[in-house]
């Protein structure tokens, strides 16, 4: 029995070493395969939440997202809608958008941006909008998260 | 019961080239990738040192029989050569080392090892991953991260923290710098710390949706990359990461002789404490030719063997598998071993077989980044810029 | 502080509750050398009592919060100041010894009762520890009364009972014994941690006025 066990021993030994090589060989396959469970994917909060619906605008394209309420364990009512403005070429200088994040055919809220200097100023049309959380650019959009409560 | 003190190639040169000549095969695939870039001056010298530098440490850990001593010169050269072109890849890129809201939204923050301590219970929870990074494709995306984090974890259990991690290195450095430590008794008791941290940010992080060590403590933010300071809370945030790296990593390890930070600190460390009991390898003491002399105990960088734990004829599962203590012994009573095999017997097969997935894995960590510094480096020698 | 905080403190706590109640009940189960299903029952029992003492402090603190819940600045301040106190007393915990009841004491005392009640000393046990006024337990009041609602209050110390009950699933396999001292150990430096972490929303607090 004890030899058994020794055996057993050595051979997981031995697959420790191969353990070390394959992780690293085969990480690519290894990573693509991990990245397919349900799990594997960023908390919206993070993200900033499922596209809802994306329209042109005024030459930019706008994409807003379902809105997201991240809860403690106990129920929680605050979260954040985000929007994205998208131009083919370049942002321009400012941007001045109604937006309507339930698409209820009213308007949520209107942001004015200022792209160069990054100031954000909300009017709240909706009593759910509070404040602007998030604004900013990224890459060739301009991204706000403005915070919201149910 | 049969006596083995020595191992097979200590004093041999024959014996230990011999074993050598895999990890040069192993050495050559991993820094090279399968295909050396020697396509300049540069590239080729920094190649040659790289492969040297690597088989040379192995060399002499095989022919001095001395692991701890060849294993702190990589492993402190990784974390150098990982914050070196950590730091200038990110200058390269930002501008700074600084990430702003443009980096989170993009979700473009590379995932270390240490973010799965705090996304596991969420991810039960909420069937997502609370990090703003990559789940697949560039620089150190989620589910590449977890695959190594998986796969050394049951390869080496805690022996990551003294063989791969990249940030363990300095307080490795740190904690070597006086030879005879001012602070000379720690309690051991310290050494639970690391799981109290483990469970407190587990659990917040869990309750708050987000990786609470990352955003607050985590004291390696000074040598890769942090929040710019754009309100008091990060002025906060700043304060205490810079705090905790000048305490745990530098002042503490220079004044104890000990690894504070890993040791004490670490919630990555904590949990792969846990994962020492199903890894193949521990480290075992030879009650028979223990003389009680307690050299070992006094040197253990992790707090991880003290009095109960020579009775007990091994160290707590907080054993980081860096070999100091074998070292250290005058009697060659302490020696790695495989678990489920006979305490005092074969030492020449388990350390070897330790040593073969331990050092590979430094070099892959290692390989890299020593390759491109070294580039960085001559770039500064010739230019007088890094970037 | 918001009542799913309860749970929070609970956990990040618990792990002293279990070190202290541990040996309370421990020893019980082991002299009583049942089957893993009265062992259960035992814990269970002693869970009740523990909930017992948790849902009449929730009750009385949901009646001080009602009262004292009137919004104002000096509300913010006694809060304030109130959770700085708590987490210096929980940090000093961290660092202190306490003597442990014991169960066998309970027993003696209640011996005409246990004759016909038996099942009364786990019950009581738990009862006498649920009530012991540990800092944990102290911000726990502190967070109830905070909620301003008798029935806020009383989920608040639901869900930190919860908290610090998970750790306690494991004890009917005494084999956890073993470990008593390292998750003491462990619980200590968790409530200094915690207590770190209260102080620095204390001061929050007080900064916010």
């Amino acid at each position: 029995m004890k030899k058994f066990i020794a055996i057993q021993a050595y051979l997981w030994a031995i697959a420790c070493f191969l353990i070390i090589p394959v992780t690293f060989i085969s990480n690519d396959s290894l990573a693509s395969q991990l990245a397919k469970l349900p799990f594997m994917k960023i908390h919206p909060r993070y993200s900033g939440g499922e596209i809802n619906r994306s329209y042109l605008s005024g030459g930019l394209q706008v994409t807003v997202n379902k809105p997201v309420y991240w809860s403690r364990i106990a129920s929680g009512s605050s979260g954040f809608v985000q929007v994205a403005f998208s131009a083919i070429d370049s942002l321009p200088v400012t941007i001045h958008e109604n937006i309507d994040f339930d698409f209820d055919d009213k308007t949520d809220f209107n942001v004015l941006i200022d792209t160069k200097t990054g100031t954000t100023l909300l009017k709240q049309q909706n009593l759910k909008v509070r404040s602007v959380d998030v604004s900013s650019r990224v890459k060739n959009n301009w991204i706000i998260r403005v915070n919201i409560e149910e | 019961m049969k006596k083995n003190t020595v191992y097979a190639t200590e004093g041999s040169v024959w014996k230990s080239l011999l074993l050598t000549f895999p990890m040069v095969l192993l050495i050559l695939l991993f820094i090279s990738g399968g295909k050396p870039d020697l396509t300049s001056t540069d590239k080729a010298f920094a190649f040659l040192f790289t492969f040297v530098f690597l088989v040379f440490l192995f060399f002499q850990i095989l022919y001095t029989g001395k692991t701890d001593k060849y294993r702190a010169i990589g492993f402190i050269a990784l974390s150098l050569f990982f914050a070196l072109t950590f730091i200038v890849n990110l200058v390269r890129a930002r501008g700074s080392m600084t990430f702003s809201e443009e980096t989170l939204l993009a979700c473009e923050i590379p995932f270390c090892h240490i973010v799965t301590t705090m996304i596991i219970i969420p991810a039960v929870l909420t069937n997502s991953i609370i990090f703003p990074g990559s789940i697949i494709g560039g620089f150190a995306s989620i589910a590449s991260m977890l695959v190594i984090v998986v796969g050394v974890s049951l390869a080496l259990g805690r022996g990551f923290c003294s063989w791969g991690c990249f940030y363990g290195g300095w307080d490795d450095a740190t904690s070597r710098i006086m030879r005879k430590p001012k602070i000379k008794k720690i309690n051991p008791v310290f050494r639970w710390m690391s799981f109290a941290v483990l469970l407190i940010i587990a659990i917040t992080a869990a309750i708050s949706l987000n990786p609470v060590y990352c955003d607050w403590l985590c004291p390696f933010k000074t040598v890769t990359e942090f929040e710019k300071v754009t309100s008091f809370t990060v002025l906060m945030k700043t304060v205490v990461f810079l705090s905790l790296f000048i305490g745990l990593v530098i002042i503490l390890p220079v004044l104890t002789g000990k690894r504070i930070q890993c040791a004490t600190f670490c919630p990555m460390g904590a949990l792969l404490s846990f994962t020492n009991k199903i890894n193949a390898f521990d480290v075992r003491i030879s009650k028979d030719q223990c003389s009680n002399c307690e050299k070992c105990t006094n040197t253990c960088p992790t707090l991880s063997l003290n009095t109960p734990d020579l009775e007990a004829g091994k160290p707590s599962i907080t054993c980081m598998k860096c070999g100091k203590c074998i070292d250290a012994c005058s009697k060659s009573a302490i020696h790695y071993h495989i678990r489920g095999t006979p305490p005092d017997r074969n030492f020449s097969w388990a350390r070897n077989l330790f040593l073969f997935p331990s050092f590979m894995l430094l070099v892959i960590f290692l390989g890299g980044p020593m390759q491109t510094g070294i580039m960085l480096l001559f770039k500064l020698i010739k230019t007088g810029s890094l970037l | 502080m918001h009542i799913s905080e309860g749970f929070i403190l609970g956990l990040s706590t618990g792990v002293v509750c279990l070190a202290y109640c541990g040996p309370v009940l421990i020893p019980y189960l082991l002299s009583e050398a049942n089957t893993l299903l009265n062992n259960t029952y035992t814990v269970l029992l002693f869970l009740a009592g523990r909930l017992l003492a948790y849902g009449i402090v929730g009750l009385l603190s949901g009646l001080a919060g009602a009262k004292l819940m009137q919004p104002s600045s000096g509300q913010t301040v006694f809060f304030g100041i109130l959770y700085i106190i708590l987490a210096l007393l929980l940090i000093a915990y961290g660092f202190y010894r306490f003597r442990e009841i014991c169960l066998g004491h309970i027993r003696i005392a209640g011996k005409v009762y246990l004759q016909r009640w038996p099942y009364l000393v786990p019950v009581a046990g738990g009862f006498a520890t649920g009530i012991n006024l540990c800092p944990p337990f102290l911000l726990a009041i502190t967070g109830a009364m905070q909620s301003g609602a008798i029935l806020k209050s009383l989920v608040f110390f639901l869900l930190f009972f919860l908290g610090t009950s998970l750790y306690f699933i494991p004890l009917p396999f005494i084999g956890f014994f073993r470990r008593q001292q390292v998750l003491r150990i462990v619980g200590k430096f968790a409530a200094i941690i915690a207590g770190i972490i209260y102080l620095y929303k204390g001061i929050l607090f007080l900064v916010s006025i």
